[in-house]
């Protein structure tokens, strides 16, 4: 069977300034895993890339086996880490756009999410805070049925409390033959959701290991290992 | 795709475009109801039915500007902040080709250009109904019908159209190319649409020299020549020509941009 995401010596650069330096990575099919790293260490330039919102300046990079384009978009849901949405919709409309678009799209899933939320898919996204619009692009993210979920830092910006709701959202809404990518600097979170990490340092994989690895080798928690590798 | 990208297309531009339209018909209706035109030439002292018919007929035209400056607006906020601003970031992972993107706001694009078009003369007919202007107008159409024909005024019609839908392709490219550099986007993309601009005008310039030339208007005693429709078509098509080639340079050249360059922020 294919990788879901298989890069090599994928390279990034802006203004001649490294942002990726030759990532090679063979992400299977059915993980969880965890993309971590300080800031600035690429996290969101890779997750672009795979996304075709940016052009590499070398390397290759394969979804599904194939070149970033309309057919990979079609398997890939990605949730940024900015607010993508236009703010004049209504969230039913909006609901009604990720259908028209992807064939993947549940607007069951999502209606049923909005209704645990508490939110009213009348309202409009203009009069919504930040945090909240951010749930309803997760609610949208996850109401799809994808074969890879690329989350650039989803939960940082709701409360804790909020936090827990989503992680358990995203458990329960990504089928077993799913990859889940996700990135983040808040680790305790979510190390126990994690089947695998990818440490990223200044555009680099510093180390690709699943958490049971980790926690034989060295004992420590994902947490503990990325202060130490990553100590200021 | 395309059907539904346009779809939207329409849902967002016409929230903004449509009651600006109408607020221009009101005013075209409430303008011909009190008919501040011919008030206003017989009117011999400064009084407050003077200020009212003035003030009407400026908000009159500042409702025409306004019609045709938001189209323009509209047409450049749409493919700046929908394709290349954060909303581009959900348009781009949309499993759609990047010239669907392209022709949903091309087309809503040219569209938009024909409404207001077609509802500024509408707006003028209604204001002329009353104040004797209508036959005038009729006679106009009929002299222009004289001179080109019926062929003659659809082939400016085109004309138009043409030379619409390459205006919008150069504002995209300007746009596109403005987003190639890494800072100081909207001052590039000025900067790539003056150049743009200026490239077009000389090459439809020479082109227009090379016609001339051929035609024979730049020998001795050309002045004399009368103006016949024919000399129109012979200018005006191979300029549209041109004009489309440019064109479809344009939208390839934004093609390529957007789908080989893109570098969303």
């Amino acid at each position: 069977m294919t990788y879901i995401l298989e890069s090599e010596n994928l390279t990034k650069e802006f203004n001649g300034i490294t942002v990726l330096k030759n990532v090679n990575l063979k992400i299977p099919r059915g993980r969880i895993i965890g993309l971590l790293g300080p800031n600035g260490s690429g996290k969101t330039t890779f997750i672009k890339l795979c996304n075709a919102l940016l052009t590499p300046t070398s390397g290759k990079l394969l979804i599904n086996g194939k070149k970033p384009g309309v057919e990979t978009k079609a398997v890939i849901s990605y949730l940024p880490e900015r607010s993508y949405l236009n703010d004049w919709m209504k969230v039913s409309e909006i609901i009604g756009f990720f259908r028209d678009f992807y064939e993947d799209f549940n607007a069951h899933k999502a209606y049923d999410m909005l209704k645990s939320l508490n939110l009213n898919p009348n309202d409009k996204l203009r009069n919504m805070s930040k945090g909240t619009k951010e749930k309803v692009q997760l609610i949208l993210v996850m109401s799809r049925e994808a074969q890879l979920y690329l989350l650039d830092e989803p939960i940082g910006g709701v409360d804790p409390a909020a936090r827990d709701y989503i992680l358990d959202t995203i458990l329960r809404n990504y089928n077993e033959d799913a990859t889940l990518i996700l990135s983040t600097h808040l680790i305790a979170d979510i190390e126990k959701i994690l089947d695998e990490v990818i440490f990223l340092k200044e555009g680099q994989v510093v180390m690709q290991q699943t958490v049971d690895q980790i926690r034989e080798e060295s004992g420590k928690s994902i947490d503990s290992l990325f202060r130490e590798v990553f100590k200021c | 795709m395309l059907r539904k990208l346009m779809k939207y297309e329409i849902k967002a531009t016409a929230r903004i475009i449509i009651p600006m339209q109408l607020a221009l018909l009101i005013f075209s209706i409430i303008n011909r109801l009190i008919n501040p035109f011919s008030s206003l030439e017989k009117a011999n002292s400064f009084n407050l039915q003077v200020f009212i018919n003035a003030m009407s007929i400026f908000i009159y035209f500042a409702l025409i500007v306004g019609v045709i400056a938001i189209t323009l607006v509209i047409v450049i906020q749409r493919f700046y902040k929908n394709l290349l601003g954060d909303e581009g970031y959900l348009m781009f992972t949309l499993p759609v080709k990047v010239n669907q993107h392209l022709l949903s706001k091309l087309i809503t694009a040219v569209f938009w250009m024909i409404v207001s078009g077609l509802s500024l003369i509408f707006s003028v007919l209604i204001i002329s109904c009353r104040s004797g202007l209508s036959t005038e107008l009729a006679e106009l159409y009929k002299a222009l019908k004289n001179m080109f024909g019926t062929t003659g005024l659809i082939g400016i019609g085109l004309y138009i159209l043409i030379a619409l839908t390459h205006g919008i392709l150069v504002i995209y490219s300007s746009i596109s190319l403005g987003h190639q550099v890494n800072n100081h986007k909207i001052i590039a993309s000025f900067a790539a649409f003056c150049i743009l601009y200026l490239i077009t005008q000389i090459i439809l310039a020479i082109l227009l020299l090379l016609l001339a030339w051929s035609y024979g208007f730049l020998e001795i005693g050309a002045a004399d020549l009368q103006f016949e429709p024919a000399m129109l078509y012979k200018i005006l098509l191979p300029v549209s020509i041109v004009l489309i080639l440019l064109g479809i340079g344009h939208f390839l050249l934004n093609n390529y941009v957007l789908k080989h360059r893109l570098n969303l922020e």
